[in-house]
């Protein structure tokens, strides 16, 4: 029965990591709206409206962009073995999975990086140079984030100090996962009124609606990344509890993302360079401390 | 030069008696000097300009406000040029007036002298085919394939001639570009961040902004020629569709200009009225551009609550004056709508609501830490360049630059209220925000006073008379800065109406300000002059090895991609 069980959650949990993102989009749409006092879409479905839309239209790439599209079905593909793998750290926590989830988020993040340097666009060129100097720092932060998080959840033991290792390591990490999501401050890769979309400003019909769905469950992975972990190592639940409640947590945070997002203006390269560098040197520095105190 | 006219003691303001004072030496060359209504006019021969201009720049306190070139050969056989100086400090105008023989019309540029000049002779060169000499003269307001020696405003061509003379050649074009196959060409602005046409070639490295070149008037839609085919009061209306957010400060500035020439006397409750709307007109544009603004710097929730807010200014001018926009109710001699009591009343409880709301924003929008970030120290520009260049408006005022025609040159109601003119020396992006915020809480402080104070009776003149060949000026300090329009009368329409808006005066100070920029800042910058523009499409290839310069339209780069580039 608990095999049974276990094996409905996975599949309800890989179709809720596939389906969720457009319909959570669709509701940051809405909260979004509701805070600029305006009416915003008709529906918390106009996401996947959108997507459905975009992907019945004619396909048009760019000569240059011609074998991009090969690697944005590739980091699709490799988007969802990871949402697989971060669904099965749930049932089984492995630390070598984890390895190969964080290797695999960032190697579906590279391939769309090359991908958007094939663009003889110079929007594009300068979007993904910005893309890449956030990403550079950012995944840095992802690597050492996650080791951390995953050492101060295992050793967590009500005391003062382990709650301070646990604070500032999930404090990194859902900086992080805030930053990967490519939200207001840090949407500079295609900061609309400078760039005109940027790096996805050749995209078109199918093509870019493959790459918001792939842009939309990447966010929704970066996000339940580091509550899974926690979940995984720090609750001893029946697995299908731990999906669900993983779930619920990542939805609500994936929402509060959204409404911070609403309340910020967008940052300038040199200065989110700066400031990333500086925020996650010092939170590193610190747990560091804390631990070696 | 008469005994009288050279005697400086009989001009009315100390700048003035200098001026006269100054020039004296060449008495022999100035034939004359009038003095009515603020207006000093100084009929100068051609060869004197340079050395006149000179003794002006360097008594400091001088800009030149406009210059109008205007076709008088039917009258007197010459073109003549009317250089419009401004003094602020003491509300006159010194308007050299210089006449080129139709046989031989040349005379030396200014341009050295005064910065602000550059392109009001480009455009009379184009327009008039008036000819400066020792500078470098090029194709400014008209299209690339206008014909050779047609100079539209000119008075042989009228305006049905040169819609037969000139047809924009996109057609012939297209097939020369290979775009037979594409339907529609398109025409948008360049640049995405504006949502309006303009032309910026930006040089860069990396980010960095090394330099930047402004290609302008692409579209020219001829407003001054067809004013000067419709009557004296019909001009209001097409004056009002110059701009399509602040159009009142253009049909007020025009009314304002015959009312100058013609010496017709606006009845105190119109001044009250064209001042409450222009008031209303400048909140209801700084709370777009406030909007925009913060739109560029990605801070959506306050783009849309300013505009939020603004719908209610849209309303209360639509309850004023039948319209939110574009509202018509300018006549020479007055204005043809009144407003009554219930109006007014209603009126203050939504400017008390406007206030509140509006600092509630302003306290939140300015601690957004991006926000303050990207405004302060970006899109410098120096007291001295703002000077040389004779800006206006609040980018001038965010240089330290205390320039404002209602306080300057006082006209409508500007008179009866008080106001401070808020003035920033940063010259930064923030401190043209600033201005502008102050701006609309003086407004507001203004609009009290002005409902407070409206008196009764007409509110337009009964009649007036037309003497032809006068020159009047009327200026209107707009939400961008001071709208000049300068009219020489006809018999039945203007002889000669000339238009001058702020962005005209303002964007040559884009480049300086762009200096040294990142990329990021350039949208931010270049909306910071509130400017308006009309359409182009066109991208430009630099190729510094071979020091070409060729225009690509888009529909070539997107079927050629970088192969268009060559």
């Amino acid at each position: 029965m608990a095999l049974i069980e276990t094996v409905a959650a996975v599949i309800i949990s890989l179709f809720l990591y596939i389906l969720l993102p457009p319909l959570l989009d669709g509701i940051e749409r809405k909260i979004r709206a509701k805070i600029q006092a305006r009416y915003g879409p008709p529906t918390v479905l106009q996401t996947w409206y959108d997507i459905l839309k975009l992907a019945s239209k004619e396909l048009k790439i760019p000569f240059t962009l011609k074998y991009g599209a090969f690697l944005l079905i590739l980091a699709f593909s490799l988007t969802i073995v990871t949402l697989y793998l971060l669904t099965y750290i749930l049932v089984s926590f492995d630390i070598y999975i984890l390895t190969l989830v964080i290797v695999l988020i960032i190697s579906a993040h590279s391939l769309l990086v090359f991908m958007s340097t094939l663009s003889s666009n110079p929007f594009s060129i300068i979007g993904i140079f910005r893309g890449l100097a956030i990403d550079v720092v950012n995944e840095m932060g992802f690597i050492v984030s996650i080791p951390l998080y995953y050492l101060s959840v295992k050793t967590f033991d009500s005391s003062i100090k382990s709650f301070l290792l646990l604070s500032l390591s999930l404090l990194l990490a859902l900086m992080v996962s805030y930053v990967g999501s490519k939200r207001l401050p840090y949407d500079l890769h295609e900061a609309e009124p400078e760039l005109a979309s940027g790096s996805i400003i050749e995209f078109s019909g199918p093509m870019l609606a493959l790459y918001i769905y792939l842009h939309l469950i990447d966010r929704y992975a970066m996000v339940a990344l580091p509550i899974a972990i926690g979940v995984s190592t720090g609750l001893s639940l029946l697995p299908y509890i731990s999906l669900i409640l993983t779930h619920i947590i990542a939805i609500f945070v994936y929402i509060l993302f959204g409404a911070i997002a609403v309340l910020l203006g967008r940052s300038r390269i040199d200065i989110a360079v700066k400031t990333l560098m500086l925020i996650y040197s010092i939170i590193i520095t610190v747990w560091i401390a804390v631990k070696l105190v | 030069m008469n005994n009288a006219a050279a005697d400086p003691a009989l001009f009315s303001t100390e700048t003035v008696r200098e001026v006269v004072s100054k020039i004296i030496e060449f008495k022999e060359r100035i034939f004359g000097i009038d003095q009515k209504n603020g207006v000093v006019k100084i009929r100068i021969h051609r060869d004197v300009l340079p050395y006149i201009a000179q003794r002006l720049a360097i008594m400091g306190d001088i800009y030149l406000r406009t210059m109008v070139a205007s076709d008088e050969r039917s009258l007197e056989g010459v073109y003549k040029l009317y250089y419009v100086f401004g003094v602020d400090r003491e509300h006159t105008n010194i308007v050299l007036e210089v006449a080129l023989p139709q046989e031989e019309p040349r005379v030396s540029t200014i341009v050295d002298i005064n910065r602000a000049s550059d392109w009001y002779e480009l455009e009379a060169h184009d327009m008039f085919g008036i000819e400066f000499l020792d500078r470098k003269l090029y194709r400014f307001v008209l299209p690339g394939d206008w014909p050779e020696g047609v100079h539209p405003l000119r008075k042989e061509y009228s305006v049905p001639d040169l819609m037969k003379l000139y047809r924009p050649k996109a057609i012939e074009y297209a097939k020369e570009i290979g775009a037979e196959s594409i339907v529609t060409i398109p025409i948008g602005p360049y640049h995405p961040a504006l949502h309006e046409p303009e032309f910026f070639e930006l040089y860069i490295r990396g980010e960095k902004i090394i330099d930047t070149r402004y290609v302008g008037f692409m579209v020219h839609r001829g407003i001054e020629k067809l004013g000067e085919n419709m009557k004296y009061d019909q001009v209001p209306f097409l004056a009002e569709r110059i701009c399509g957010i602040c159009g009142f400060v253009h049909s007020t500035s025009y009314c304002q200009a015959v009312e100058n020439a013609l010496d017709i006397y606006v009845p105190e409750r119109a001044s009250f009225i064209r001042s409450i709307i222009l008031e209303i007109e400048r909140i209801h544009s700084h709370l777009l551009w406030i909007g925009v603004a913060l739109h560029l710097l990605g801070y959506d929730t306050g783009f849309m609550h300013s505009w939020r807010i603004r719908e209610q200014i849209m309303l209360l001018a639509e309850l004023l004056t039948g319209s939110r926009k574009t509202y018509g109710i300018n006549v020479v001699g007055g204005v043809r709508r009144d407003i009554d009591s219930d109006k007014i009343k209603k009126a203050i409880d939504v400017l008390k609501h406007v206030e509140d709301e509006f600092r509630k924003l302003i306290e939140i929008s300015v601690n957004v830490p991006q926000v303050i970030a990207r405004l302060r120290g970006t899109g410098i520009l120096p007291l001295g360049e703002a000077k040389a260049l004779s800006l206006v408006g609040p980018t001038a005022r965010g240089s330290g630059l205390n320039r404002d025609v209602r306080r300057d040159y006082p006209y409508a109601a500007y008179k009866y209220v008080s106001f401070r003119v808020p003035v920033y020396n940063e010259g930064d992006n923030l401190a043209r925000t600033l201005v502008r915020v102050d701006e609309v809480f003086e407004s507001i402080n203004m609009l009290y006073q002005l409902f407070d104070k409206v008196p009764p009776g007409d509110v337009r003149a009964e009649s007036w008379s037309v003497e032809a060949y006068r020159l009047g000026i009327g200026s209107v300090e707009a939400p961008r800065g001071e709208v000049i329009h300068v009219v020489v009368t006809g018999e039945y329409s203007p002889y000669r109406w000339r238009v001058r808006a702020p962005t005209y005066q303002n964007l040559p100070a884009v480049p300086i300000m762009l200096k040294d920029a990142d990329l990021a800042d350039v949208p931010l910058t270049i909306a910071s002059i509130d400017p308006c523009f009309s359409c182009t499409d066109r991208a430009i290839v630099v190729n510094i090895g071979s020091g070409t310069i060729k225009a690509i339209p888009m529909e070539v780069l997107s079927l050629k991609g970088s192969k268009a580039i060559g």
